[in-house]
């Protein structure tokens, strides 16, 4: 029975120190969510509190109705992958993964049967009388995925399960944990730093920071129209330029007068400064002489489907621009070029960087 | 843990010529040495030049038999008493002898330039081996030999053929059979003990935050350092006979029974060395990964059934490595049996008194005794290595174990079993030094306290004092060289003799103190092998007794250090010596010295080994006390306690410095 979670104002205090002032969001039944957010921001906090390692010190967190402030961790069915793993070294795989099941009293025919299903749908039935240590990093992290699985739990919790993993591995198990949790459908939170982890699995991402939600979306949502600036920075690399928004005009004017074309000014959008962020793929590259941002390559580095380049522009700021590799020679160093936009693709925020000007944004957590 | 593989070149022959003339210099020396010695002996007792006595000894010159002007009377005379003397000295002469006392200079000579030739070939090659050539000869003359003479001793009769005898007579009557039944059982329910009270208290201070932690975990360590017998010593006076406890109770109507027997040795004992398993388990907990007690809650296995399940199935390897030092002290301790345990005799106490009793007693029952303990001792040893081995496991402790505020009567009854528990463990030391600092008048104790006690240790037994810090001190300093070189050729030069030196380095671990004395008694109390008596006998035992912790410590550091240190030393142009010294050396120091340390502080309260090898020049502070103790002067020998207690205390003190550690582990 997988169950949607409810944080209404949640709040953790180490003494003084303020970990999440103030958290609220949905997770939906069956629903692959994930918390992101660079090191320290209180994500794992977060789950570890949705576990019941970590104590609540205001706001609730429910389970459908129920809220699940008081009760112990042993009694959440909860499940838990964690990022060592946490596999009992002194349990084969098999005793690990009925491990839960026996402590749930469960006949013996029916764990048999549950544990079976469960090392064949994580695929490692071959390994299930071996002690872990003989197992290799990703076997471990199956192990682990199995025996938080087969309880059946109301919820899966993942505290980074492939952060221990080498990079290959890593997007092997993680389009592995992305298949199994499809096929059992239980509501998944997960935690990671790695944005483009999050994107593979998820169906919603909530960045965070500072404790702070700062958007919930889905992965496409959230990496074409983020919510702010911090969020544009996080997910993917954006460059910043400055400008000024003629919205009546609908037009972005950059520092040296050209103007661009832009339809997609939201309501809040005002004339007077703005930033605009810019991916490295939303640049187009025209000769010297066309209408556009005047810029220098400084240097480029060739990576098989695209090319990168690092260009000067006319204010001294360096920003990256990528480019689908053409078989005719690769701009040398030095080359003046002019720049302008995929005007549908970027998104343009207040100066403070914390409000989007871009129609098209969807978050939950504001909404 | 990659293999060492410092490339040299190789020169095979010249190494082997090497090794060969360095062992065959040290022998030839040795023999040298030792025809030197006993020509001295002989001559002197002949009154002879040593030339003419060898001309004797040899048959070059035969003694002229007596005559009737050797006689006065019916008496010899003085000419005749020397004919008598000599021939009764060359009786004793070996054939030995006579090769080695004509060509003892010869020997010495020709010893000494072989073993610089062979140093110097090695040396200009390559260090190691040489290192393990001596390493492999110091334990072969100083631990094999010594082992194998007892073995000698225990299996054969005065005709020098095998038998059993002593065997039949140990098996046949109760008190030789009983003695080793109540080691056995005593050193059993003692580990027992102490695990049942070590693991909750580790368990506890490890999860709760208990008020005090660190002065608790400095008292603990402090009372598993004290000499073995002042917690039997510091029992009786609270509980024995006319004990402080005692008497209170008995007037106010209450009769505890006495203390005397296996209930005290086990009481005893238990609080002195339940700290051990302390602070294994302790270490375990630090090395604990969270995440495993937390998965297992989150499946639904929580409280008591969680510390069954996972929590003591993973420590189970430091908890029986815990377990066997205190079967192991326990099994060896000769003073508290000795002084609380009455008639209740065991095992070393049984093989110091037949060893050392003038009425009836057998040096060979002593060895046969003695070599059952080891077989003992050894097989506990190897069974606590087997089970170890199979269920180790790595644990990566990501999260370790955070100790939580402890609330309500949990926290309560928590703090108290603590609180109690080291109470009890302290009490012989603070009562020891609580009553050094009490008057005294003559041996009684007077009201009032003043420093007469300590004034009387210094005027009558100070040497014991400096002897003991004299000769520790020399030990330890053997013990660091000795440590390092061996820890060295056991992690860096893995190969079939540095193996077998750190399997012979390590056995002394499983033979008891006492019998360890008793091996190197018999093995050296003769010419012309006599060590016996001196510094240099006591020193020896002290060496090997502690090598095994120094070494298994050092070797654990030089682990930690990894060879890219050595090899980036040597791809800068160092040689395979001057790393070592250079880089390598500096680098385990701290780690070291902090190891030797804790030696350092073992060898001034040991007593197992010291009471069988001392003279009175080297008598010790632990020795003195007992001494005291048994004469009753309990003023001094509380004096001496806290002297020692103090040493201890400065010394952890000096380990927490250098180590930059917060505890011990073993």
């Amino acid at each position: 029975m997988s169950v949607s979670i409810n944080f209404d104002h949640v709040v953790k205090r180490y003494g003084d120190n303020v970990i999440i002032p103030d958290l609220s969001l949905q997770v939906k039944e069956g629903e692959f969510f994930t918390l992101l957010g660079p090191s320290g921001c209180g994500k794992t906090t977060l789950l570890r509190m949705v576990a019941g390692f970590n104590s609540i010190e205001g706001g609730t967190i429910s389970f459908d109705s129920q809220v699940i402030n008081d009760i112990a961790p042993s009694k959440r069915n909860i499940g838990m992958v964690f990022q060592n793993y946490a596999v009992f070294p002194h349990m084969t795989v098999r005793k690990n993964v009925e491990f839960g099941l026996k402590n749930r009293k469960l006949p013996k025919e029916e764990i048999k049967k549950r544990v079976d299903d469960i090392l064949d749908t994580v695929k490692i039935t071959q390994y299930a009388d071996r002690l872990p240590e003989r197992l290799s990093g990703g076997q471990q992290q199956r192990v682990a995925l199995a025996r938080a699985i087969v309880i059946r739990p109301n919820l899966l919790l993942m505290d980074e399960p492939l952060s221990n993993l080498d990079a290959k591995l890593r997007i092997e198990m993680r389009n592995a944990i992305k298949l199994i949790q499809n096929e059992v459908g239980i509501t998944t939170i997960y935690v990671t730093h790695d944005q483009e982890e999050a994107m593979a699995v998820s169906d919603r991402i909530a960045v965070m920071n500072n404790g702070v939600i700062q958007h919930i979306s889905s992965p496409k949502s959230i990496y074409q129209r983020p919510a702010n600036l911090f969020v544009a920075n996080f997910i993917g690399h954006s460059n910043t330029l400055k400008a000024k928004a003629d919205v009546q005009g609908k037009k972005l004017v950059f520092e040296n007068g050209y103007a661009l074309s832009y339809d997609g000014f939201s309501e809040k959008a005002k004339d007077g400064d703005v930033k605009v962020s810019v991916r490295p793929e939303e640049f187009v590259i025209q000769q010297a002489d066309r209408p556009g941002v005047p810029a220098t390559v400084k240097s480029s580095i060739f990576l098989g489907l695209m090319t990168t380049y690092f260009v000067e522009l006319f204010s001294g700021e360096t920003v990256e621009i990528t480019d689908v590799s053409s078989i005719s020679n690769i701009l040398p160093n030095g080359t003046k070029v002019s720049l302008t936009f995929d005007a549908e693709k970027i998104n343009v925020f207040t100066t403070d960087g914390e409000t989007s000007l871009t129609k098209g944004v969807h978050d939950d957590a504001h909404a | 843990m990659r293999t060492p593989n410092v490339i040299r070149p190789r020169k095979t022959g010249v190494m082997i010529l090497g090794i060969m003339l360095l062992v065959a210099g040290i022998v030839l020396g040795s023999l040298g040495l030792m025809g030197r010695s006993q020509t001295d002996y002989y001559s002197r007792k002949a009154k002879l030049s040593a030339g003419e006595w060898i001309e004797y000894a040899t048959g070059k010159k035969a003694v002229e038999p007596l005559t009737d002007e050797d006689y006065n009377g019916r008496n010899l005379n003085a000419s005749g008493k020397a004919k008598q003397t000599l021939n009764e000295l060359l009786a004793k002469v070996t054939g030995l002898d006579k090769v080695i006392m004509p060509y003892r200079y010869i020997g010495l000579v020709f010893g000494a330039l072989m073993l610089i030739a062979g140093a110097w070939l090695l040396i200009a090659n390559d260090v190691w081996p040489m290192v393990t050539v001596l390493a492999i000869i110091f334990y072969l003359v100083f631990l094999m030999y010594p082992l194998y003479m007892l073995l000698r001793q225990a299996l054969l009769n005065s005709e020098g053929q095998l038998s059993f005898e002593m065997y039949e007579k140990i098996f046949s009557r109760a008190y030789y059979s009983n003695a080793i039944w109540h080691s056995l059982l005593i050193s059993a329910v003692v580990t027992l003990v102490s695990v049942l009270i070590a693991t909750p208290m580790a368990y506890i201070m490890s999860t709760m935050k208990i008020k005090g932690a660190g002065a608790l975990q400095i008292l603990i360590l402090v009372s598993s350092m004290s000499a073995p017998f002042i917690g039997a010593y510091a029992w009786i006076q609270l509980c024995g006979r006319n004990g402080i406890v005692t008497n209170l109770l008995t007037n106010i109507g209450i009769n505890i029974g006495d203390i005397y027997g296996f209930k005290g040795c086990v009481i005893v004992m238990s609080f002195q060395l339940y700290s051990l398993v302390f602070m294994f388990i302790s270490g375990a907990f630090k090395s604990m990964d969270n995440s495993l007690i937390e998965a297992c809650e989150s499946l639904g296995c929580a409280g008591i059934k969680k510390v069954f399940k996972v929590v003591l199935p993973l420590m189970l390897p430091t908890l029986l490595a815990g377990a066997l030092l205190v079967f192991m002290r326990a099994f060896a301790d000769y003073g508290t049996p000795m002084l609380i345990g009455e008639n209740y005799i065991t095992l070393p106490v049984l093989v110091y008194k037949e060893f050392f009793s003038e009425l009836g007693g057998s040096e060979n029952l002593a060895a046969a005794v003695s070599l059952i303990a080891i077989v003992i001792t050894t097989s506990v040893f190897l069974l606590q290595k087997y089970i170890s081995n199979r269920k180790i496991f790595s644990i990566s402790a990501l999260h370790p174990v955070e100790a939580h505020p402890a609330k309500g009567v949990r926290g309560v009854l928590a703090h108290l079993y603590c609180y109690v528990m080291v109470g009890i463990a302290i009490m012989p030391q603070g009562l020891v030094i609580f009553n050094s600092f009490r008057n005294t008048s003559g041996r009684m104790f007077a009201p009032g306290f003043s420093l007469k006690s300590y004034a009387e240790a210094f005027e009558t037994v100070s040497r014991s004092i400096w002897m003991t810090y004299l000769m520790s001190i020399i030990a330890i300093v053997c013990i660091v060289v000795i440590a390092c070189m061996i820890a060295y050729l056991v992690v860096r030069r893995r190969n079939v003799f540095n193996a077998s030196v750190d399997v012979m380095s390590m056995f002394p671990e499983t033979v008891a103190g006492s019998i360890l004395g008793i091996a190197l008694l018999t093995a050296f109390n003769k010419r012309p092998l006599l060590l016996s008596g001196g510094m240099f006998i006591m020193i020896l035992s002290y060496v090997i007794r502690r090598l095994p912790y120094t070494i298994r410590s050092s070797a654990a550091i030089l682990r930690n250090i990894p060879l890219s240190i050595e090899e980036a030393a040597i791809s800068l142009g160092t040689s395979n010596v001057k790393t070592f010294f250079r880089v390598t050396t500096p680098m385990m120091m701290p780690g070291v010295v902090s190891g030797a340390i804790l030696s350092w502080i073992m060898i001034i309260t040991e007593l197992s080994t010291s009471i069988i090898l001392y003279n009175p020049t080297t008598k010790t502070m632990t020795l003195e006390i007992y001494s005291q103790v048994i004469r009753g002067n309990d003023g001094v020998a509380s004096a001496i306690s806290a002297i020692l207690t103090f040493s201890t205390v400065i010394a952890l003190a000096l380990f927490f410095k250098i180590s930059g550690k917060k505890e011990i582990t073993m």
